[in-house]
Parts: C-alpha cells; structure tokens; sequence
C-alpha cells in the first residue's frame, strides 16, 4: 500500500476516534457504544499499519485477496453490529410503551385526587 | 361484581359519545358496571370531546397501538380492583345489549369469553369472504397450536376474569393481540369460551386492514405470533 494511502487512512481513524470520545465528553452517546466503535477503529488502524500481516491471515482462512478478506469481515461486523441495535431498539420500545402507560394512567390519579378537592369545597 | 367496560379510541370524535351511551343498553342484574376509555394519542378531537362530554378517560401522550392500548385499561382494572374487565371497541361496532350475556359466562366460570361473529348464525354481520378466509385460516392455526376450536380469534368483543385481568396487565403483546392472546391463555390452561355475538357496521372511520397488501401483512404476523406464543408456554397456570 503507498504511504500516502497509508497516512490518509490513518487520519481518517485518528479523526474518528477523536470524535467519538468528545461525543461521549459532551454525553451525546453512551460509553459502552464508544468503546464498541473505538475498538473497531483501532482494528482497522492496525490492518492499515500491518498489510503483509493481512495477507498472512487471507491465504491462511483460504481467501485470495486481502481485499475480498477485509469486505467479509467488515460486512459480518457491520451485520453484528446492526443485530444489537435491532434487539436495543426493541427493548426501548417495550421500555416506552410500559412508561407511557404509567405516565397516562398516574395523570389521570392525579385528575382524580384533584376533581375530589375542588369538589369537596365547601 | 365489579365490570370494566374497556374502550380504546384511536380518532373516535365522532363515534366515542355514542359508543359510551349505548353502554346504557346492557341489562346488569346486580353488577356494577364502569367503563374507561383509552386514548391512543388521537390526532383529532377525541382528547376534547371526553373532557367536555365529562367521560372517564385516560389520556396516552403518544400513540402505542392497540395492545398498548387495551393493556393500559387492564392496568387500571388491577389497580382499581376490578373482577370482569370487557373489551368494547370504541368504533360502534360492539353491541352492548350483550355485555351481560358475557359476564355470565364468566360467573360460570370461564376465564375468558370471546364476542364471536362466527359461534351461530345469529349475527349475519356482512363480513367480506376474504376477511372470512383468514379468520378461518386463523382459526384453524390455533387448533393445530392449542387443539381447541375458536370461532372467531380475532374478535375485540371479549370478557376477562381478574386473573386474565392480572396477566393481561403485566404482559400483552402490542401488534394485532387478539389471536395471539388467546393462544397464550389456553397454553397457559385457563378456559376459553365463546358465545354469539351480533356486531354492526361501523358507525365511522375505517378499518385498519383496508388494504389487501396490509391484510396479508397481518395473516403473516399475526401466523407468526400464534406459533411462537403456542411454541413458547408450556401448559398449566
């Protein structure tokens, strides 16, 4: 790989990575999904740094060019990590669904608890 | 004993009113019957007409669906203490003279009792043969999954004992929970009933299986949702 590919790759991580903990600073994502990202972004950080490594490991796994090796590996990453997201999704939305319907049912308590003061004025 | 008339309204401005003073036709001998209505996060005028017409309501801040709906009104009727909780849709569709057909089968002690269109020929409620098709399609799919035969699986016209009532309020499912529900409530051996029931046209709105594309979707989930539940409870309470 020429070094300027080399060099812009890794910019691009460091740019990354940079940016995923001032999100978690600033408390816009949740530690536990950076950590997720930053591992990732320092995988490839590697990969790019270590070429002839990668085509060590392609030719072992049976694959015959690198490339081919890093689509399949990024395609199962991204499928996993899209799984998770699926499974926190539906979590949320039993979450919601629970807290809406205490929130509803607790207003109309406080309706009621209200009506009966008014009405009991004398 | 104490009923619970449960009504969930999404966009009833228009039938809601009447919907609660037809309540009035059911003849009770000696039950107390009360009702609650659900708001679905209505985007018309629904939320108004209950405060101005002084109806007892519970207002939900967005829109959960009707399971989210109906499970709210099963919540109330734990915490309020009821012993029979009744699902009245809020469209018009329901009769009430038959309320206390239901709650008679339940003092018979059924745990739950199914409104069918289908039972008898009494009701000649003008059902399209498709629509037809997949209740009976429906229907047979439960008989394979839990070896009883319900008429009418996908009715909203049904009568809960305090037992359902607890169940129903800590797990209901969201999406389409008629069918579904019942399959659970068999695997988990309480007993089913079902007796006839006439149901009317609606008096407005439309209904949410219009389209034949949408009305597959719901064949396939609700298919879906009948084998997991049957797969996923082993029999006994």
């Amino acid at each position: 790989m020429p070094n300027e590919l080399i060099i812009f790759l890794l910019v691009i991580c460091c740019f990354f990575l940079f940016n995923i903990w001032r999100l978690v600073s600033k408390k816009k994502i949740l530690l536990k999904h950076a950590i997720l990202w930053s591992l990732l972004t320092i995988a490839i950080m590697i990969a790019t740094l270590t070429t002839h490594f990668l085509k060590k490991i392609s030719d072992f796994v049976g694959i015959q060019e690198v490339s081919n090796m890093i689509f399949l590996f990024g395609f199962l990453v991204l499928l996993v990590i899209s799984f998770i997201l699926t499974t926190t999704v539906s979590k949320q939305k039993m979450t919601l669904v629970t807290l809406t319907q205490e929130l509803a049912l607790t207003n109309k308590r406080i309706k009621e608890i209200e009506n009966d003061k008014t009405s009991s004025k004398v | 004993m104490k009923v619970l008339m449960i009504i969930p309204a999404y966009n009833e401005e228009k039938s809601i009113k009447s919907t609660v003073s037809s309540l009035k036709k059911a003849k009770l001998k000696g039950d107390t019957l009360d009702y609650i209505i659900i708001n679905d996060g209505s985007k018309d005028y629904t939320k108004e007409v209950c405060e101005k017409e002084k109806l007892n309501y519970i207002d939900l801040p967005v829109n959960l669906g009707i399971g989210g709906a109906v499970q709210t009104g099963y919540k109330y009727a734990l915490e309020n203490n009821y012993d029979i909780a009744i699902q009245f849709d809020g469209d018009g569709q329901h009769d009430a003279s038959y309320i206390s057909n239901l709650i008679e089968e339940i003092k018979k002690g059924n745990n739950i009792v199914i409104g069918s269109r289908y039972v008898s020929d009494l009701s000649e409620f003008r059902s399209t043969a498709l629509r037809r098709l997949g209740s009976n399609l429906l229907s047979f799919l439960i008989k394979i999954c839990t070896g009883k035969k319900i008429y009418d699986p996908t009715s909203g016209f049904r009568a809960g004992d305090k037992e359902i009532i607890k169940l129903f309020a800590n797990d209901y499912p969201t999406d389409y929970p008629e069918p579904d529900t019942i399959v659970t409530v068999i695997k988990k051996g309480y007993t089913v009933s079902e007796i006839p029931v006439k149901m009317q046209e609606r008096i407005s709105g439309k209904s949410s299986l219009s389209s034949p594309i949408k009305a597959s979707f719901y064949m396939i989930k609700v298919s879906i949702a009948i084998i997991v539940s049957a797969l996923s409870h082993r029999r006994g309470k």
